[in-house]
């Protein structure tokens, strides 16, 4: 790449964190939840995004290629938080494992028929904001493998090898985080109200 | 033995039954595990109902996997100076 190419792809990329900086901002900390977190991450995409300047086609615009290089960060991001929280992992595991007795059925907690009365719950923007706090409460790796799953609709092997388990272990990890879903959502929003 | 041992062993505790819903979500079940679900599902209520719990966390894991940020969430000026800063001496 020749000075003058690299010069101008420098000024179109410094237009644009004054222009996506902001979106970029407030989508990587509704996903993680860091105001710290999202500025590094920011940084990091627009300096990716000066070194891979080749890889940007026309044909996407700017703003969907930069959110695509933002989300990889993201799934970094969890990836190397995952591997320093297995004894969390461990604990909550005990938690979900306590939803049930003995024989491994359920424990009954009077909620059960909470949720069908509830319609147009989606739509309800607090309901949305407690499910924001519950995703915050999974432990990063079941974090990582739902978003894998959701944001990039990875396939199952895939996820698998980044997650370095076995396909049982991830329908294990799909299983718990759901349970623990499940409980979070019941305490804070179906209990609640 | 009482009818929950019973159910247990032939049709799935609730804690297997449960897994099995979500295994479904990504994975075929076999025709054995498929009979089993199909029948603790029928006489398990708690569990009936959590397959539409299931879906319901479902529909709000994706829609909150494409929210986007609160547009009152600006990344501040001080750090996007230094941002342009980097590219600068990159």
């Amino acid at each position: 790449m020749s000075d003058l190419s690299n010069t101008t792809n420098k000024e179109v990329i410094k237009h644009w964190v004054h222009i996506h900086g902001d979106y970029l901002y407030g989508w990587a900390y509704h996903k993680t939840g860091s105001r710290e977190t999202a500025e590094d991450l920011v940084q990091e995409v627009f300096l990716a995004a000066v070194k891979n300047f080749d890889g940007f086609k026309q044909e996407s615009t700017p703003k969907t290629w930069l959110l695509q290089i933002l989300n990889n960060k993201i799934v970094d991001h969890y990836r190397k938080s995952a591997k320093k929280t297995l004894p969390l992992e461990d604990q909550v595991h005990q938690f979900t494992d306590s939803l049930f007795n003995a024989n491994g059925n359920w424990k009954s907690n009077g909620l059960e028929e909470a949720w069908s009365h509830e319609t147009n719950l989606l739509d309800d923007p607090a309901f949305n904001d407690v499910m924001n706090v519950c995703m915050d409460d999974l432990p990063p790796r079941w974090r990582l493998a739902v978003i894998s799953k959701y944001i990039f609709d990875k396939e199952t092997l895939e996820i698998c090898q980044e997650l370095e388990i076995s396909k049982t272990n991830y329908w294990q990890v799909l299983h718990r985080a759901k349970l623990l879903l499940k409980k979070c959502l019941e305490i804070n929003w179906f209990g609640a109200n | 033995m009482n009818v929950e041992k019973v159910m247990t062993k032939m049709l799935l505790s609730c804690k297997e039954a449960t897994f099995l819903i979500e295994k479904k979500s990504v994975h075929r079940l076999s025709v054995v595990e498929r009979f089993r679900l199909y029948f603790h599902v029928k006489l398990c209520l708690v569990c009936n109902l959590y397959q539409h719990q299931s879906k319901t966390i479902e529909k709000a894991i994706n829609k909150w996997v494409n929210t986007e940020g609160n547009p009152n969430d600006i990344l501040p000026k001080k750090v996007k100076d230094q941002i342009v800063e980097k590219i600068t001496e990159n």
